[in-house]
């Protein structure tokens, strides 16, 4: 075997560092891959724009998602709800007539979850509203969102965080049934 | 909130990226030539005291003053910009940053004067150490606090506590900011020039720097892909991304810049191996700043700071039950049920106010009980009134407490 002079072993460093940080490169878009594999903010088959109706009109969430202090879920509100207004208003709008659309068809419209919990977790919507828990510490300003995202980790480390500044029970049994 | 805005002009906010970039890479450099030097001085026996003395001549007083002068006025434009009402890093955190800083670049310079008189030799190593320790410890917080900037959730948490709180992603900051220290450093030694000192001293410095900068620039992607792994995924962004894979391919750049240096051929392209340093830590800046912007965007701040409200009362207060009883009573339950989806008292909602129109009606409820039962378009300005699902009881009740609550 003929051991490599100088050039060769300096041409394979060379080559060896190129690669190097060609697989860092490989592993940064893989990590932003993985990092982005669930939108924060997930388009919506109907552009509901929470700017105009909780920012602008100021109507309050309850009003729509009616559950909210009286259910695990704070529940997406019936199209009935929606054409209380859309009935007369904003007819002349894309976004309306799609609504009128599905209400025409009979169809429920099929809105993308942004708040996604794992199955395991027993989350009520009812305890936190009636604990005094605003709902922007977990949404954020909604109102000022004109699609919405989710602006909280939802991970177990945050919410046992609140959960030991309140003072709220952290028993594995109260979110782990 | 406000404090933000008035902190958010883009030649400020220019201003504070390069000011911070400076900051670090001074603070890293001082650190990281004090290292060398304490390991030369202290294993390289007497032989290479000359060296020692050179390297550490890159950490003397006057780089100490103007990291001093440097220092205050990065930290006072940092402080603006995160001088948030309910920051968690407040005075005491930068009292903290910036003692530990102060003291730890008083005992470096402690050192470099005790190696250039070559008194105290078995005192230099700790003194020298102590130094390091501390301008690290300095860094660190700066870094741990970047990252609790970055996680708004755990403000509450740290308010009541010591106001500083270790995260996953700025302690990869912090491993991020010794690698590149350690790179400038070594770039730094490598291109010390031979005039100043021995020949044999010269080939050591150009050797070992050369390999220092060079197993530094291979460690940073390790300790970014950490950090971006830990990040809060509200801090991510494609920008965060892209500056950091461009800072990958300048880093791989000087790598191959380097990639000569150990094997001894040609001494290595200064100029552009400073500059390429430098420009990393401008790329770890940047990072940090976009993944801030991207986290503390005003909708999500909104509710950090946000007290529990006490729960809602299960019964009104007597003075309030005194007040609304009977068929008001019901129709106020009728009225916040279904009315007040479009309509308040005192401001237009989506319909008018109803302190404009319901005192009209004053002389003849019975108009306003038919209007309720059947709506028309009346004024051109809204839309027209859905008919509401409420029963002739509930139009009854919803009346009379309309026309005992509007005003005048």
């Amino acid at each position: 075997m003929i051991p490599p002079d100088g050039a060769t072993m300096r041409r394979f460093a060379r080559l060896a560092l190129a690669g190097h940080f060609a697989v860092a490169l490989l592993a940064l878009a893989g990590l932003a891959a993985y990092r982005h594999r669930a939108p924060l903010a997930p388009s919506q088959p109907i552009a509901f724009p929470h700017t105009v109706h909780a920012g602008q009109l100021g109507l309050e969430c309850r009003l729509c998602h009616a559950y909210a202090d009286r259910s695990p879920s704070a529940g997406a509100p019936p199209l009935a709800t929606c054409m209380t207004c859309h009935e007369t208003i904003g007819l002349d709008r894309a976004e309306v007539q799609k609504l009128r659309a599905h209400v025409a068809r009979a169809e429920p419209v099929a809105w993308s979850r942004v708040h996604v919990l794992p199955s395991y977790v027993r989350f009520t919507h009812k305890r936190h509203v009636r604990a005094g828990v605003d709902c922007a510490v977990c949404h954020g300003d909604v109102a000022s969102m004109t699609r919405v995202k989710r602006v909280r980790p939802l991970t177990m480390g945050w919410c046992v965080t609140c959960h030991r500044t309140r003072g709220a029970p952290t028993d594995c049994a109260t979110c782990h049934a | 909130m406000a404090g933000f805005d008035v902190a958010s002009h883009p030649l400020l906010e220019a201003g504070r990226i390069a000011a911070l970039v400076v900051h670090l890479a001074w603070v890293g450099l001082v650190a990281g030539t004090a290292t060398v030097a304490v390991a030369v001085d202290a294993l390289g026996g007497p032989g290479r005291r000359g060296l020692a003395r050179a390297i550490v001549g890159q950490t003397g007083s006057l780089l100490i003053a103007l990291a001093w002068l440097e220092v205050t006025a990065t930290l006072t434009l940092v402080g603006v910009r995160v001088a948030h009402p309910v920051f968690v890093q407040t005075g005491g955190f930068w009292a903290g940053t910036l003692l530990t800083l102060a003291a730890g670049l008083t005992l470096v310079g402690l050192f470099a004067s005790l190696v250039e008189s070559a008194r105290w030799a078995s005192l230099r190593p700790a003194v020298g150490l102590a130094g390091i320790g501390l301008l690290l410890a300095s860094a660190y917080l700066l870094c741990a606090g970047s990252g609790v900037l970055l996680q708004p959730e755990a403000w509450p948490t740290a308010e009541p506590f010591f106001r500083f709180l270790p995260t996953w992603s700025g302690t990869g900051r912090f491993a991020e900011f010794t690698c590149l220290s350690l790179a400038a450093t070594g770039v730094v030694i490598s291109t010390l020039g031979a005039p100043r000192f021995a020949v044999d001293d010269a080939r050591f410095a150009r050797r070992f720097g050369g390999w220092m900068a060079l197993v530094s620039l291979l460690a940073w992607p390790v300790a970014a892909l950490f950090t971006l792994l830990n990040l809060p995924a509200i801090a991510l962004s494609s920008a965060v991304w892209g500056v950091t894979g461009a800072g990958f391919a300048l880093a791989g750049a000087g790598a191959l810049l380097l990639a000569g240096v150990p094997g001894g051929v040609g001494p290595p392209p200064a100029r552009a191996l400073l500059a390429l340093s430098a420009a990393l830590f401008g790329v770890l800046v940047a990072s940090d700043h976009l993944a801030r912007g991207n986290a503390l965007e005003p909708a999500t701040l909104a509710g950090v700071s946000v007290p529990a409200a006490p729960p809602p009362a299960e019964s009104p207060s007597p003075a309030v039950a005194a007040a609304a009883t009977g068929k008001a009573a019901e129709g106020k339950a009728v009225f916040d049920r279904v009315c007040s989806l479009c309509h308040r008292f005192d401001v237009k909602r989506v319909g008018p106010p109803l302190d404009a129109v319901v005192p009209g009606y004053r002389k003849d409820p019975e108009a306003l009980k038919a209007f309720i039962r059947n709506p028309v378009k009346k004024n051109p300005a809204f839309p027209r009134m859905p008919k509401p699902a409420v029963t002739e009881a509930e139009i009854d009740a919803v009346a009379a407490y309309l026309l005992e609550r509007a005003r005048p």
